[in-house]
């Protein structure tokens, strides 16, 4: 009986001491936003850094977390979604920081799709930004031609994209990984131009004049008053995008344990083994870069309509080797890992503006490192496990 | 008539500039099987390179005029050193760890250097973002004969790409270097047991092939005028579908494909209306159709695979 | 039993830009039977797998199974037919785990598709954990060593054990013809002990099951198979009981003293 009891107790105190260190870690993570001057965010960052290592290399700080997690994953997950969504309460009164976090999640849907390509059937795919601009164009043009609300062209831009994505994909699936990365490449760089120059789409001034979606009678251009604050009409989009990575996530989970997710992973690893467990490669391919595209388009249509106007300038090549560069670093087919990958790539270089200028240098060079050291990125794939 | 000569030579020049990147890319492929995409970039570093050289050439004007007929020389000569010395360094860096792993790795690792290379020249070269204006390192002679103008420069582009192409040829087919160079590219693991180093093999081919890119990197400068850090990219993409339009592996292949290139380029600017454009489209839309229905070219080497 | 022939082929010859791999070759398989299939490197054996299977498409000649054509299907229509095979470089899934990997074995057999994962996934994951309960059986089946290392991914596994999650993986599904080859390839005479009867087990357990091994160790093929055929270049040399082929004069000069090492272990 006191056995039971220490037990219990034992498993109170880690569970405490877990959510201690989690609220140490959303601390840190809102000091990293709130602080102006670059002494104090490179402090949190170093924080931030060292915490990591401690919780790696000090075994019983290891084992608190480790075991703190299996023991309370509802109240972890529970807390960390309360964190995220009392973000824009946090920063009612700095609207910037909350559109540096819309964009974050618009990059972690933008990876998580990559991720079913890369991570899981190794396909290389440099045209995010393509899918990303198909989505955007299309729910503009259809906004302002066809006067559609936005609720109607969210699914419809992804359908769109994802239709753009069976197009590419399908003459391209007897091209051997490699070339097909190029074919996307060149992909990317053909619809840049033709965005560019092609009249109908707007030209390098693009596409301007796109209305804020709505729900009911609020306007997603209004600010929301919630329990007597007001929160900046930033946090519309916000809560949008927050939801739809949530999904993105959901979709992820489902996709993993599942006979699909079994099969892209098999098609990763050898196609012609794969091939003779009667796994119908073709069709799981085309289905990979359908499902990636269909919810970059869902990105794109989100994008254009936060901005009110875009322009091929936000659909460059770039844009795509930053997207790659996500996948790369958190994790080759670990979703957490992907958005993980997605607040370091986006959210620190906003923040440290300094290095704005530099982003794209050390993307390149961060990919050449971890390519080099970590190639499955930093949090590998995990191991099924059932039951 | 007379527009049509300038045409081609204007096509023939735009051909030439290509080959001596598309064969590079035709080397690589051929010795490890790698698609090295910063090879563009690296072309263009030749370019600033150039300017750079004649810049200091520039200020040692001050100790007494050295006539262009000395500069120039000097000048190519030592950018396509650099560049040669420079591109072997990408690739002992960034190539060679990846040799055992998948092809994949490579390809990502080359795009990500090319990414580097080009941001290093935009941020830390002075004005980095906007185009450089590259000295008229070639006669700028124009010959008018009746209707027809021939520019001087133009013509010694194209027999200088030629002279350099030649070379190479006669370096790969009839040297011992050279055999060893086709040794590799045929079986690397049979000429290892045939007692030459392949790893030195790899890195003279990297030389050369980085020595006429810096050669083609001056040479576009030359003929554009003017440089941006970005031309490297769609250089690389342009050396590289005319590669693949010929046959990855294949330097025949490459050349064949440059000249392809290189005409419905020109040709495009020249007569399809309001075409100018999209010339890089169809250069794109080339290399998509070749990749996807052809990948081993015109006159390309496929690489069996074995089960 | 069903068929009288499970497998039959009618002059299969494919030719690699004038290089014959496989030659003309006739061959058949009834079925329960295990067949051996040997020769010297080279001579066209795997290469004969890969036609079977459908990896290559012959340039002359017929497949039949179960009375079937399977000249110009694909390799995945042809797994679903019920044909399954281990690869002489042993092909497995290698960076996810051995349970994994048996799983997957069974993708064909499995119904659920993309519209049951997003919508009705109750149905998937009890097809899965369906699916992990049969491949624990299969491993244990093996060992039980084998069945505990299930959660550890397949780079990290020993050679002899890599094989024996191959040839579950080949199982999984329920086959009803097993292509091995070289399985006791790289194994110590031991190992190779402990997969014969692996095989029998497995060929007890299964009588309707028709197996053809390709092996380059005698003593195997002659305690387990009923018939062996003999390839050269590509060419069927010689065919029948063990006993009679050892002795053919053809069948030894082929081997030019192979023969003497391995019948010797």
């Amino acid at each position: 009986m006191k056995a039971g009891l220490d037990m219990k107790l034992n498993q109170n105190i880690s569970r405490l001491l877990f959510l201690g260190i989690e609220t140490v870690l959303f601390g840190l993570v809102y000091f990293f936003l709130v602080f102006e001057d670059m002494i104090s965010i490179f402090a949190v960052l170093a924080a931030m850094v060292l915490l990591s290592i401690a919780i790696n290399r000090i075994p019983s700080l290891n084992r608190v977390v480790k075991e703190g997690f299996s023991h309370s994953k509802i109240p972890c997950i529970v807390y960390g979604i309360l964190f995220v969504l009392a973000m824009p309460i946090l920063f009612k009164d700095k609207p910037y920081h909350i559109f540096i976090l819309f964009n974050t999640g618009l990059f972690a849907v933008l990876g998580l799709g990559l991720n079913w390509q890369i991570g899981s059937t190794n396909i290389v795919n440099f045209a995010s930004a393509a899918s990303f601009a198909a989505g955007a164009y299309a729910s503009a043009l259809l906004a302002i031609h066809a006067g559609l609300s936005f609720w109607i062209l969210l699914p419809v831009s992804g359908l769109v994209a994802a239709a753009i994505g069976f197009i590419l994909g399908l003459p391209c699936m007897k091209t051997k990984t490699y070339y097909l990365s190029l074919v996307t490449m060149a992909f990317t760089i053909i619809v840049y131009l033709l965005l560019n120059n092609m009249d109908w789409t707007g030209g390098p001034d693009g596409i301007s004049g796109i209305p804020f979606p709505q729900i009911g009678s609020h306007s997603f251009g209004s600010p929301i008053s919630l329990f007597g604050w007001s929160l900046p009409y930033q946090a519309n989009f916000y809560y949008l995008i927050v939801f739809v990575v949530g999904i993105t996530f959901f979709v992820d989970r489902r996709f993993r344990y599942s006979r699909l997710g079994l099969a892209w992973n098999a098609i990763r690893n050898d196609e012609i083994a794969a091939a003779c467990q009667g796994i119908d490669v073709t069709y799981n391919k085309v289905l990979s870069f359908c499902a990636n595209f269909f919810f970059d388009g869902i990105a794109g249509a989100i994008f254009a309509f936060s901005m009110g106007y875009i322009s091929p300038e936000s659909f460059s090549f770039n844009v795509s080797v930053t997207v790659v560069t996500i996948v790369i670093v958190g994790g080759l087919d670990n979703a957490a890992g992907v958005i993980l990958g997605a607040l370091l790539m986006i959210l620190i270089p906003e923040k440290l503006q300094v290095f704005q200028n530099y982003r794209m240098l050390i993307f390149g060079l961060i990919i050449i490192v971890m390519l080099l050291v970590r190639p499955k990125g930093l949090f590998p794939q995990t191991i099924r496990k059932y039951e | 008539m007379a527009q049509l000569i300038e045409q081609l030579t204007f096509a023939l020049m735009l051909s030439s500039t290509y080959t001596l990147i598309s064969v590079g890319f035709a080397l690589f492929f051929g010795a490890i099987n790698i698609i090295h995409f910063s090879h563009g970039d690296v072309a263009i570093l030749g370019a600033f390179f150039g300017i750079i050289l004649y810049g200091v050439f520039g200020l040692t004007r001050v100790f007494g005029a050295i006539p262009s007929w000395i500069v120039t020389p000097i000048v190519f000569v030592v950018t396509c050193l650099l560049i040669g010395f420079l591109g072997t360094f990408f690739e002992r860096t960034v190539i060679k760890p990846f040799r055992k792993s998948p092809l994949l790795m490579v390809l990502v690792a080359t795009i990500a250097l090319g990414i580097v290379i080009r941001e290093v020249v935009r941020l830390f070269y002075p004005q980095g973002s906007n185009p450089q204006v590259f000295p008229k390192l070639l006669p700028q002679t124009i010959y008018g004969v009746g209707h027809l103008v021939l520019r001087l420069d133009h013509i010694l582009i194209f027999l200088i790409s030629l002279l350099l192409i030649v070379a190479m040829f006669f370096m790969i087919n009839k040297t011992r270097i050279g055999m060893a160079i086709r040794a590799v590219s045929q079986d690397i693991e049979a000429a290892n047991l045939m007692g030459i180093n392949s790893d030195i093999v790899i890195a003279v081919t990297f030389m050369i092939g980085s020595i006429l890119a810096g050669l083609a990197g001056l040479l576009i400068g030359s003929y554009q005028t003017l440089v941006r850090f970005d031309m490297g990219l769609m250089l690389g993409i342009k050396g590289f579908s005319a590669a693949v339009v010929g046959g990855l592996g294949s330097i025949y292949g490459a050349i064949a494909g440059s000249i392809v290139l290189g005409f419905v380029e020109s040709l495009v600017c020249a007569y399809v209306p309001g075409g100018t454009p999209y010339k890089d489209v169809f250069a794109f839309v080339i290399v998509i159709f070749f990749l996807v229905f052809k990948p081993s070219g015109i006159l390309g080497k496929t690489m069996p695979v074995r089960i | 039993m069903q068929y009288i022939q499970i497998l039959k082929t009618e002059s299969l010859t494919i030719n690699f830009g004038g290089l014959y791999a496989v030659d003309s070759v006739d061959f058949h398989l009834e079925e329960g039977e295990i067949v051996g299939l040997i020769g010297p490197n080279g001579s066209g054996k795997s290469t004969f797998f890969n036609l079977i299977t459908g990896i290559y498409q012959p340039t002359k000649g017929r497949i039949f199974f179960k009375d079937e054509n399977l000249v110009g299907k694909k390799p995945h229509q042809i797994a679903k037919k019920g044909i399954a095979r281990t690869f002489q470089n042993n092909r497995l899934f290698s960076d996810i785990s051995v349970l994994d990997n048996v799983i997957l074995g069974m993708h064909y057999r499995q119904k659920t598709n993309l519209l049951d994962t997003l919508f009705r996934y109750h149905l998937v994951k009890s097809e899965l954990r369906a699916g992990a309960e049969k491949a624990m059986e299969l491993l244990s089946f093996f060992s039980e060593e084998l069945k505990a290392n299930w959660s550890r991914r397949v780079a990290e596994l020993p050679h002899a054990d890599r094989r024996r999650v191959e040839i579950c993986r080949a199982l999984a599904s329920g086959p009803d013809l097993l292509l091995l080859d070289e399985p006791a390839g790289g194994m110590s005479p031991e190992e190779t002990e402990e997969l014969m009867r692996d095989i029998r087990k497995v060929k007890e357990t299964h009588k309707d099951l028709s197996v053809i091994i390709i092996e380059h160790d005698m003593a195997m093929i002659e305690q387990i198979a009923n018939r062996v055929y003999v390839f050269n270049y590509g060419r069927k040399i010689a065919e029948g009981p063990f006993s009679s082929i050892s002795k053919d004069p053809g069948v030894i000069q082929a081997y030019l003293g192979e023969e003497e090492e391995d019948a010797a272990a």
